[in-house]
């Protein structure tokens, strides 16, 4: 693996298997061959549509899921924080319901990821600058709310900010902003950028959205039924694509049916 | 369900009238040497007095003071409630997390496990055993626990085995949480109303069999219990021809009726009735 890529996945196949009471119903077939490597400090961008697999490729990498065949291989990082020279990967779920517990506070939740990794002795300030760098403010009023008191926009912020607090090497980003407002949306992705110019964190960028991704990403691949049909940086996807499908999520774009960050079918 | 939430249920109608009933029991069984001067066994009186100055409730037909009786009858009944909900708790919290947590065969041999001992009826069994075993106290106890836990352990697994695949659980193990800190963080606080369900159901249990054996002289002689007092005075023959019943029979009826009430009224009111 050379030197400038974190992660490299090699013709990683997923299947889902229906156990059912008779054996013939279909198989799902979630990623079918998928290859692509994720470049240190990049912004990749996936977009695709609904049931394209993304979310699967995401657990894939966090390790939630195991790969059918194929296999899926982490660049050695010299970093203090982990201990195996894997990197550290964080994840903006899908889904803000599932992904905050609603027994903590906003101030455990977000604490969580450092509580877990060193053990109680975190600056508090750190919690109160994330939570204010995604514009839960005032954050004292935040802090001791539980998550059935918050939109499903704050939700998601208190998400954001809970995987940005340790600052890892990588952070996969499930539909970050598809329940927010189009302000909020765009501010949360220029704290993205912003973040990657400062720390140097890669990420990937999963959306439905291509506009959202056209602004973020530097590379942009795109999904359709488990296989990646097109991957490019983002102008040679804008301008010259080939594929049939991102000329139809760009005709959509472009017409307006689909520019709307705050709207997600799925 | 979060403290504030608790304390805020609680304070409903039914919650403070339910553990005004509960703590008053709980104070009569604790100050019960302070509230009588007669042991309950002491048949030191003459037999069928009637409720006067030195015996509240008068005596039965063996001599003995029936409001000591009542009294330390609550310290039975409380503190069989008390040992077979807690047994009940920790044995099928256990056996649930763990079975739903690891999953996998191990699982499945567990649960089957528990689906026999649900099959089981409950109070056939108990009866057969407390006839069969000495009537001690702690046979029930052990009784109730073993035929309490598999419904515990059930509810408990299943909800374990959703929380496991939940959003922020998966979350925790990115972040790197082990399993030991997944279970305490962030299964077991979400199973609190699953165990405040079970501790309400199994003490209702208990003090309803227990009273129950005893009063089908199955129980253990050496405790005073409500059902034992029901039991002699209803085979008593005399007992409806004269007033005795008034403070012979009903007391006892009364206080079982009473106790099973308010944690009724409790469990509803952690519930969320009003
Ligand atoms: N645990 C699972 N068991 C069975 N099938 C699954 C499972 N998870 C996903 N699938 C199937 O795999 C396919 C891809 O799902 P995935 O969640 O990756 O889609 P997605 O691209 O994230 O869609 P969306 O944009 O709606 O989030 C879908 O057809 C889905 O039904
Ligand atoms: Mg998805």
């Amino acid at each position: 693996m050379d030197n400038s890529c974190l992660i490299k996945i090699d013709n990683v196949s997923k299947v889902f298997k229906r156990k059912g009471m008779f054996r013939n119903e279909p198989e799902v077939k979630a990623l079918d061959n998928v290859s692509l490597t994720v470049k240190k400090g990049e912004v990749l961008g996936i977009i695709g549509e609904s049931g394209s697999g993304k979310t699967t490729l995401g657990k894939l990498i966090l390790g939630l899921l195991k790969p059918g065949s194929g296999n899926i291989s982490f660049a050695d990082i010299d970093n203090s924080s982990s201990q195996n020279g894997k990197p550290i990967v964080q994840v903006i779920f899908q889904d803000p319901y599932d992904s905050l517990s609603h027994m903590m506070t906003v101030e455990q939740l977000v604490a969580e990821p450092c509580i877990i990794q060193n053990r109680k002795n975190f600056d508090r300030n750190r919690i109160v600058l994330a939570l204010e760098s995604v514009g839960l403010t005032p954050v004292e009023s935040f802090l001791h709310k539980y998550p059935h008191t918050l939109s499903g926009g704050q939700r998601q912020r208190v998400a954001i900010a809970r995987a940005m607090i340790t600052e890892p090497d990588m952070i996969i980003a499930d539909e970050p902003i598809s329940m927010l407002d189009a302000s909020i949306g765009v501010d949360i992705l220029n704290l993205m950028l912003d973040m990657k110019e400062r720390t140097g964190i890669t990420f990937m960028f999963i959306t439905h959205d291509i506009a959202a991704a056209a602004y973020i990403s530097d590379n942009i691949a795109v999904m359709k039924e488990g296989k990646i049909v097109e991957y490019g940086s983002r102008e040679q996807i804008i301008s010259d694509c080939c594929h049939e499908y991102t000329k139809s999520l760009l005709l959509s774009a472009s017409t307006g049916t689909f520019n709307n960050t705050s709207f997600d079918d799925k | 369900m979060h403290e504030i939430t608790v304390v805020q249920r609680l304070k409903s109608p039914k919650g403070i009238s339910g553990l005004a009933i509960l703590c008053s029991f709980i104070f009569i069984a604790i100050a019960a040497p302070f509230l009588t001067s007669y042991s309950p066994d002491d048949i030191s009186s003459r037999p069928l007095l009637e409720p006067n100055s030195e015996h509240l409730l008068g005596t039965d037909d063996v001599g003995r003071d029936i409001f000591s009786n009542l009294l330390y009858g609550a310290r039975t009944s409380l503190a069989v409630a008390l040992i077979v909900s807690s047994g009940v708790l920790i044995i099928g919290t256990l056996a649930g997390v763990f079975s739903g947590y690891t999953g996998g065969n191990l699982d499945r041999v567990m649960m089957r496990g528990v689906d026999i001992f649900l099959m089981i009826p409950d109070l056939p069994l108990i009866l057969i055993l407390a006839a069969y075993l000495r009537p001690s106290l702690w046979n029930i106890i052990f009784i109730l626990i073993v035929m309490g836990w598999p419904v515990g352990a059930r509810i408990t697994r299943a909800q374990t085995r959703t929380l496991r695949v939940s959003g922020h659980v998966d979350f925790a193990r990115i972040s790197g949480a082990g399993n030991w800190y997944v279970i305490k963080r962030h299964i077991v606080p979400d199973l609190y109303p699953i165990m405040i369900t079970t501790i309400v159901m199994q003490s209702i249990r208990a003090i309803l069999s227990e009273s129950g054996l005893a009063f089908l002289g199955l129980g253990d002689p050496s405790y005073p219990s409500w059902g034992t007092m029901i039991k002699y005075a209803i085979s008593y023959p005399l007992v409806f021809f004269t007033d005795a019943w008034m403070w012979w029979l009903m007391p006892a009826g009364v206080c079982i009726t009473l106790l099973v009430l308010s944690f009724v009224l409790v469990g509803q009111a952690l519930e969320g009735d009003k």
